[in-house]
């Protein structure tokens, strides 16, 4: 375990050990901070202790933490003078100590009592660290409480004994952090791995936004890089522009910058434990009032959150929760009846999936009924009676999204209120995040989160319109599509004054970004036509129409000023490598401004359309033509790529043309010739490009790959194959009719990918 | 660029009438703006526009890791729009307030004035006018009119509502369905 340090505010230029003669501008001095800090540590892990003290009430290394952590506040508090805390931390302690000594037993007011106790001490904390003073020194505030946990302890409370020497408070302090965690972890059930293993645990409220605690390992590296970047800028000030090495220096800059970058993103991940840490809590007094008996199991807390990502979701998370100990888990009574376990056990799960981190929220209760749900979304008016006929399971559970939709029969104090699953939805998209929802009748509910690792820095597309560029966040990107100026009227469909894009016998929007913008309109020789790109947002799904693609960049995000945040368009701007800067569109927004609904029932709907559409005419086919003026097809799904490739690249062997691509080596089919004529252009100095089609049969993983050398691609489309029996086998082609056009069809790539050919046709 | 009202400095006694101010153009009408609010001249910049974005607002620059939103002085005092590069100067009363950027034409340079050569606004001034100027100090080659940069910065002027509808040679600032 590695040791943490503090980190209060940007980070001070004396070092770590630096900190006591910073000055201080706030009313409360370095060393109470650092107290508070601890302390609500302390209270943190107590807090986790004490859920589970209830469940394993003989644990001794469970109540041995919860003794340390008030013990510790209060030996603090002794030395700094904080009578009011002292007192009632005293009386906690006396408490716990009969506790631990065995002459009480763990119940269920005990906790409860211990509970408030947690709640008292961190009142006084926050009073605090907000005024510097704990309040009245008298105690009467507390004299309540001291007197219900003397009370429980079976006392009068002026029988409380004496305070013990503070002194010892301090080598405990020390102690605490490492080895109690190990104590409480051993022989301890799976359930509940107490989240106070991690030295980096975020302190509650407003300090939890202004402090972090970081890694000295993680510290070292930053300051490491930062002497190299340092290093790095004195030699190229003194080599210059001109001099031999400048490209090596660049090079070198650009590798300090990524490693420094990944550095200070790692110092920004906190473990998501730190979050699931106050649920046992909250789920304790919920099942309490909701008459429910609730489990909690944690997995995968050490699975790292950028910090201001870990804030959004808290929100979220917790409605989940509530709702999952609400809606999803039975009474004790329903579930015996229904042959499970009298306690519901409610497990919350983080883990990595392909650069995004996903939190499940599982509950082994009754499941999302399906007709209920319907039921209410018709009385609501969300769906129409026949919609919800017609609607499968699947699409049923959506509708627990739509904003003004839930099923308690009752409104309680916990849910109810309409406001639930939408908010969820909204909060986790915000975040550039998605919510799914599985439920299977009378075994549980699954609810997944899925966020990315971090906010800062955007994978995006850079897009031009009207002169300007802006960036499209490449999670709401689905697909791109080239429009030629030729093609243009063909392919776009009016209905009235809105335009539509047929793709793939689906209707797309189109939206103008110049238009909606109010942009002058680029010059009027748009000889090269425009670009399509499908974007899908909260529900919409659209295609925005812009003038240029540039480069795939990942962007900084940098906010706006309020100003220009009203205009609620765009989610912020970037610096591009150019220096320029682009503005962030909001494509939820931008769908919003331009009209475009969310399409969320219709969505299956079409679905089911484009398949029943595809079952009656047969695959889809990429068209090109090899040979002049012949148009050749393959199976959509067997090519795996388009490239476009230098001439010079590509290579021979035996005759046979080749391509390094990828590490692999592929041979090239090249039908038409089409290498031996772009060889003379070659010869005659011109720089060609070689458009190849990357094949691979997806049905047996690419284990037979080739390319395709061909003149053009033209067009993706539908197709019937003509069965023509044994002639058109030798051919090693097959004819189908793609658009009303005859068209040759290729099915050479791989055995298997024949026969399913042949299913098809 | 003559930098006006130097001559003035040997007249001004007292240490405490003297206030230095920087002086910029917007067309042919000069104005100034006391330096101690001006954190820095960035010099012509290009500007991303903003569409949809008020009249008012020039667009933004990049500025030291932030993004710098910037006023169009022209474009608050009903100008047409300015064909050459534009100054931007930075504007932050202090650390705590939000920073923004003012778009002129040219910036001259620092003059030092009396305070008593201060005149208020006249009491004909249109509500734009008596918004946006804080009198003006008599120099010898005209008028130089004072500027307040905390009543130039954007979040202030949208409250305001005076500049919401002047749209002039500017972006339409009407959503476009």
């Amino acid at each position: 375990m590695t040791e943490a340090i503090g980190l209060r505010g940007p980070i001070a230029s004396g070092g770590p050990h630096g900190y006591r003669s910073t000055p201080d501008i706030g009313c409360v001095d370095e060393l109470t901070k650092e107290f508070i800090a601890e302390s609500q540590e302390g209270l943190d892990r107590m807090e986790r202790c004490l859920t589970e003290l209830e469940m394993r009430p003989d644990d001794t290394g469970l109540l041995g933490e919860i003794f340390r952590a008030v013990h510790t506040i209060k030996g603090t508090t002794g030395f700094l003078g904080f009578d009011r805390l002292e007192k009632l931390a005293h009386a906690g302690e006396h408490l716990l100590g009969s506790l631990r000594d065995g002459k009480l037993e763990v119940n269920s007011d005990l906790i409860s009592g211990l509970l408030r106790l947690l709640d008292g001490l961190r009142a006084i904390l926050l009073l605090i660290e907000e005024t510097g003073s704990e309040g009245t020194r008298a105690g009467d505030e507390d004299g309540e409480l001291i007197a219900e946990l003397a009370s429980l302890n079976g006392q009068v409370p002026a029988e409380l004994p004496e305070i013990e020497a503070p002194q010892i408070a301090l080598v405990e302090t020390t102690r605490s952090e490492g080895v109690a965690p190990a104590a409480s972890n051993s022989g301890a059930s799976p359930v509940l791995q107490p989240g106070g293993l991690q030295p980096t645990a975020v302190t509650e409220k407003a300090s939890a936004d202004k402090t972090l605690r970081i890694d000295v390992d993680v510290l070292n590296r930053m300051m490491n890089l930062v002497g190299e970047l340092v290093l790095t800028r004195n030699q190229m000030l003194q080599s210059g522009m001109e001099a031999a090495n400048f490209p090596e220096l660049a090079r070198r800059l650009d590798s300090v910058t990524a490693d420094l970058r990944e550095t200070v993103m790692q110092a920004r991940m906190q473990p998501v434990g730190n979050l699931f840490g106050k649920f046992p809590r909250m789920v304790r007094d919920l099942a309490r009032t909701c008459g429910r008996e609730v489990r909690v199991e944690f997995s995968g807390q050490e699975t790292g959150l950028d910090k201001s990502l870990l804030e959004a979701i808290k929100d979220p998370l917790t409605h989940a929760v509530r709702n999952a100990v609400d809606h999803g888990i039975e009474s004790p009574a329903d579930r015996v009846l229904a042959g499970k376990s009298a306690e519901g056990c409610l497990r919350l799960k983080a883990f990595h999936q392909s650069g995004s981190v996903v939190i499940e929220i599982e509950d082994d209760g009754a499941g999302i009924p399906i007709e209920r749900v319907l039921q209410k979304a018709i009385e609501r008016n969300l769906v129409t009676a026949e919609d919800a006929a017609g609607m499968s399971e699947r699409e049923a559970l959506q509708l627990i999204f739509l904003p003004g939709f839930s099923t308690a029969a009752a409104v309680t104090t916990v849910s109810g209120r309409g406001v639930g699953m939408d908010v969820v939805r909204a909060n986790v998209e915000k975040v550039g995040g998605s919510v799914e929802v599985e439920s299977r009748r009378g075994v549980g509910t699954t609810l997944r989160l899925r966020v990315p690792l971090t906010l800062a820095i955007v994978p995006s597309l850079v897009v031009k319109s009207g002169g300007q560029a802006f960036a499209l966040p490449q999670s709401t990107l689905v697909e791109l599509v080239d429009i030629p100026e030729r093609e243009f009227a063909q392919v776009v469909q009016r209905i009235g004054s809105s335009e539509l894009y047929r793709l793939r016998e689906r209707l797309l929007p189109m939206v103008w970004l110049d238009r909606l913008l109010g942009l002058d309109a680029d010059n009027p020789d748009q000889s090269k036509g425009h670009y399509l790109a499908v974007l899908e947002a909260e529900g919409c799904r659209y295609g925005l129409v812009v003038d240029d693609l540039m480069s795939p960049e990942e962007i900084v995000v940098k906010p706006l000023s309020p100003v220009l945040r009203e205009i609620g368009l765009f989610s912020g701007a970037t610096v591009l490598g150019n220096g320029t800067l682009a503005l962030i569109l909001d494509i939820g927004a931008t769908a919003a401004r331009a009209g475009v609904k969310p399409i969320e029932e219709e969505v299956g709907e079409i679905g089911a359309g484009e398949a029943a559409v595809q079952e009656a005419t047969g695959t889809s086919f990429l068209i090109f033509e090899d040979r002049v003026r012949e148009r050749t097809a393959l199976p959509l799904d067997v090519v795996e790529r388009i490239e476009s490739v230098p001439l010079g690249q590509i290579e021979y062997a035996g005759g046979r043309p080749l391509l390094q691509y990828r590490g692999e080596l592929l041979p090239l089919r090249d039908e038409g010739n089409v290498l031996m004529e772009l060889e003379s252009a070659r010869q005659a100095g011109e720089e060609v490009m070689v458009t190849v089609l990357i094949c691979g049969d997806a049905s047996v993983g690419g284990a037979q790959r080739g390319g395709m050398v061909v003149r053009q691609v033209l067009d993706v489309s539908t197709g019937t194959l003509i069965d023509q029996g044994e002639a058109s086998h030798e051919m090693g082609m097959e004819l189908a009719l793609v658009k009303e056009k005859l068209t040759q069809v290729h099915r050479e790539f791989g055995v298997k990918a024949k026969a399913a050919w042949q299913e098809v046709a | 660029m003559r930098i006006a009202g130097r001559e003035k400095v040997d007249e001004i006694q007292d240490e405490s009438d003297a206030v230095s101010l920087c002086s910029m153009y917007a067309g042919s009408e000069m104005f100034g703006i006391d330096t101690r609010k001006i954190r820095e001249v960035l010099g012509e910049r290009d500007l991303q526009r903003v569409p949809m974005s008020p009249a008012f607002i020039a667009g933004v620059v990049p500025y030291r890791g932030e993004v710098l939103t910037t006023v169009n002085l022209r474009a608050l005092l009903g100008m047409e729009a300015h064909t050459g590069r534009c100054c931007v100067l930075v504007m932050a009363e202090d650390e705590a307030a939000e920073r923004f950027g003012l778009v002129v034409d040219a910036v001259g340079g620092v003059v030092t004035v009396s305070r008593r050569m201060l005149e208020d606004n006249p009491c004909t001034l249109e509500a734009k006018g008596k918004w946006l100027f804080d009198g003006a100090y008599k120099m010898d080659a005209g008028l130089m009119v004072q500027l307040d940069p905390q009543r130039l910065s954007p979040s202030r002027l949208s409250e305001v509502g005076l500049f919401k509808s002047s749209s002039n040679g500017g972006i339409d600032a009407s959503p476009d369905r």
